[in-house]
């Protein structure tokens, strides 16, 4: 019997080890760029306001030109730390209202021919999440006699064009505005955008994991007094 | 189950009721009372862990159903909407999700105890039959909830697994017609998997109060295979294995929340947070986990109709091994050869599950094949001849003598 | 369950008290437990965030000309009546004694500015939407509103004057934004 438990605790060990290391591992293949370690992995795991705040700024400024995010509210802006008086300023209608951001169907098929994907779950849609997302952004190239920039990331040419980093301005953020940086930050904010109740989730498993070792405890102890005449 | 037996109580109402109706009575004699073999060990757990699992999944299901919309122009979106707005929708639709894999580990842990210690022999064949007509319906159940939230995975998934109805000969693609409602995986296909969802865990209880009431009446089986003699063999299941099975489910549990709270998406595809384009097909279809083996079987065959066969057979001939194993000994303590073989068997069924996740290609067609191969060996071939040849190790007096010895 | 005991007494043997400590303390965790795991799943049923969002509108008044005009709105799903009253109607609300009426409740009280009344237009009596918002509808016996389900008579207040419905049309909570717009909620 304690062989099994011993063999059960270990085997919902290694499961653990795999879940959280899977994310890590995956995703992107040969490239040698390094993922930055991103804030919100691990148990206690959270997003930082101010990276999000940034990564906001460069989704505004680079992104939402061509890509929505249509699962999102402007109210949901308050949760990375925008005050509300912010917020109306951005929203081009109520706060209350989703995101509408991006390009028009026609003009994206009349500039680019394909429509820009919605970013919402980008950071969780491809296989590597994150670190994906990450490495494409920064994985452009241009190649000998074709018109599209190859991504070595995604191992094909693609339809979209370099991110134009410059348009953010990073000149009063306390951090280096290089286009890693940038990456970095809108990769996190995009990260949020996927699951806007990420930080809830973690909080809420640590009280259910340790409510629920306690009551585990206590079923033993109960367990061990009454099974002690039958052994 | 024994309501014929009325028990007298000293509380008046409940007396009142069990007169009219023996609930009483029936709970006393089968949670209470019902004699159980007293040397179980935890692979016993399962069975009533799967049971709360089942009880886990219809209750969210019930609270996802009241926001969720079967349409295919808003089913993405809705469920997103759960996950965002919805208030404590990320953890329903969390424990939701995982918990089809957790139903699944349950369910193939409890198949397996089933297969060691060969509790499908007489006289529990019904039992067992019981148990694999459960497994059916659980598939098809999991399989239609992982179309609704009409993700990339979810659209291509329904369309393959309809599609395998298009082997049968003459009237193959009539029933795929049928099974779509229309010439296309669509939104008439997506509101009747959201029916059918919903109705088969009903089902599913049903069943697995006809599995219970089986198990009650021919007894549990035990490590041992010896059925219980005498008085001193058994213990009642109350408190004994209730509390047992409450000291597996508070593990279970944290493993479980462990996935929900800290790695839901583990057993997901990426690609099915992606919306479904019905025009554009993911480079890689892979079934979930618990579908993997047998999605390996149907690609192992090189001609579609063998191949779609091969994969309703490899869980059907589960229906008939009460038949296929001669041996007169029930558990794989007492057989030094048998039990090697079912040891490989399992490794065989994780070797499938490997190939099933990978793309159809060399290597993995061919270690495929090798692993089908097995597959069925291991039922049709071994498990009658073992039965015969092994010269099994000599049984227990009783399950006490056994106890004793340790 | 009923047997617990005696089965559980049984097994016990020594130590029967220490038993029944963590027999107890267990259950107690276990209940408590399985409450809390219920929250969620009934917490799930209140309003969802973007339902919530929804719960205050803003009002643009200026469709409104002139006195004796009215308009209906959708708030929370309900229908709230806007009427921007003539002096008549107003000297009329405020000359009726409050103490006599079946819900007693001053003109003052149910508005911010005397010539706008602001209600929610759903009969207290059993839900039906009363008469009385657009030209030519009955407006009952006291020049309001009325009900035609069950024959409830509101006056140039909103308030019930005759008839089953035992309270005044409900004023919803509201303030002016600016002189030609009010916010809902």
């Amino acid at each position: 019997m304690r062989k099994f438990i011993t063999s059960a605790l270990v085997a919902a060990g290694l499961a653990a080890t795999a879940a959280t290391g899977a994310h890590a591992s995956s995703g992107g293949g040969h490239l040698d760029i390094k993922t930055p370690d991103w804030s919100w992995q691990g148990i206690f795991g959270h997003f930082k306001e101010d990276q999000l705040q940034r990564g906001f700024k460069v989704y505004q400024k680079v992104c939402a030109t061509c890509h929505n995010l249509k699962h999102l509210y402007y109210r949901n802006l308050e949760q990375i730390g925008l005050p509300e008086s912010r917020v109306e300023e951005i929203a081009p209608g109520k706060p209350r209202e989703h995101f509408q951001a991006g390009m028009a169907k026609s003009t994206a098929m009349a500039t680019f021919n394909t429509v820009p994907p919605d970013l919402t779950l980008m950071a969780e849609a491809r296989p590597g999440g994150p670190d994906y997302l990450y490495k494409f952004l920064l994985s452009f190239e241009r190649r000998e006699g074709h018109t599209k920039l190859y991504n070595k990331a995604f191992g094909n040419f693609v339809s979209m064009p370099r991110p134009t980093w410059a348009a953010a301005s990073y000149a009063n953020e306390p951090v280096e505005g290089t286009k890693e940086q940038k990456a970095e930050d809108v990769t996190a904010f995009l990260r949020w955008a996927s699951e806007p109740n990420l930080e809830a989730r973690h909080e809420l498993g640590i009280k259910v994991i340790l409510f629920l070792i306690v009551l585990s405890a206590l079923f033993y102890a109960l367990k061990r007094r009454i099974w002690a005449d039958v052994h | 189950m024994s309501a014929a037996h009325q028990k007298q109580w000293n509380n008046r109402f409940v007396q009142w009721v069990d007169d009219r109706l023996p609930v009483f009575t029936i709970l006393q004699n089968d949670a209470a009372e019902y004699p159980t073999p007293k040397n179980l060990n935890y692979w016993w757990n399962f069975g009533s862990l799967a049971g709360i699992v089942l009880v886990i999944m219809i209750l969210t299901g019930i609270f996802l159903a009241m926001y969720y919309t079967p349409h295919a122009s808003m089913a993405f979106e809705r469920t997103e909407r759960i996950m965002r707005d919805v208030n404590y929708g990320w953890l329903i639709r969390y424990i939701h999700m995982n918990g089809a894999t957790m139903f699944f580990i349950t369910v193939y842990l409890h198949l397996f105890r089933g297969l060691w210690y060969g509790s499908y022999k007489q006289p529990r064949e019904l039992l067992w039959i019981i148990g694999v007509i459960i497994i059916l319906a659980m598939m098809a159940t999991a399989f239609m909830g992982y179309v609704l939230p009409w993700g990339q995975m979810s659209y291509w998934g329904a369309k393959v697994i309809t599609m395998l109805f298009s082997a049968v000969p003459l009237v193959g693609d009539s029933i795929v017609q049928w099974l779509w409602g229309g010439f296309n995986v669509a939104n008439p296909t997506l509101n009747r998997f959201f029916s059918l969802h919903y109705l088969l865990p009903f089902v599913i209880v049903a069943l697995v109060l006809v599995h219970i009431v089986a198990l009650h009446t021919v007894k549990s089986n035990n490590p041992t295979g010896v059925e219980p003699q005498k008085k001193e063999d058994t213990i009642p299941f109350h408190p004994y294995y209730t509390i047992k099975d409450l000291w597996g489910l508070g593990l279970f549990l944290i493993f479980f929340a462990f996935f929900v709270f800290f790695a839901p998406n583990y057993f997901g595809e990426a690609i099915n947070y992606k919306p479904a384009d019905t025009m554009s097909t993911p480079a890689h279809i892979v079934p979930e986990w618990y579908f993997l083996p047998f999605y390996a079987i149907l690609r192992a065959i090189p001609n579609k109709l063998g191949g779609v066969v091969a994969m309703f057979l490899s869980i059907l001939i589960l229906i008939v091994i009460p038949w296929l194993d001669r041996s007169k000994v029930r558990s794989c303590k007492y057989r030094p050869v048998w039990k090697w073989f079912v040891v490989l068997f399992v490794i065989d069924c994780f070797i499938l599950g490997w190939v099933g996740a990978n793309p159809a290609e060399a290597p993995y067609t061919t270690i495929g094949q090798i692993g089908t191969a097995y597959y069925f060996g291991f039922f049709i071939i071994l498990m009658p001849l073992v039965g015969k040849l092994e010269k099994p190790k000599p049984l227990p007096e009783s399950i006490s003598a056994a106890v004793d010895k340790k | 369950m009923a047997n617990a005991d005696s089965a559980s007494g049984n097994a016990g043997g020594g130590g029967d008290s220490r038993r029944d400590f963590l027999l107890w303390t267990t259950s107690a965790v276990g209940v408590v437990g399985a409450g809390l795991a219920l929250w969620p799943l009934i917490d799930s049923m209140n309003p969802a965030k973007d339902t919530l969002a929804l719960a205050s509108i803003e009002v643009d008044l200026s469709p409104i000309k002139e006195p004796g005009q009215a308009m209906t709105v959708t708030w929370r799903g309900k229908p709230v009546f806007i009427r921007h009253r003539t002096e008549e109607e107003i000297e009329q609300a405020r000359s009726v004694d409050v103490q006599n009426l079946p819900d007693p409740q001053s003109d003052e009280e149910r508005v911010e500015k005397p010539e706008w009344l602001v209600m929610i237009g759903i009969c207290t009596h059993l839900g039906c939407i009363p008469l009385g918002q657009k030209q030519g509808q009955p407006t009952g016996d006291y020049n309001g509103w009325f009900c035609p389900c069950h024959g409830s008579h509101y006056d140039e207040a909103g308030r019930i004057r005759k008839g089953p419905a035992p309270a005044n049309l409900p004023v919803p909570p509201y303030a002016f934004v600016d002189d030609t717009t009010i916010k809902i909620g």
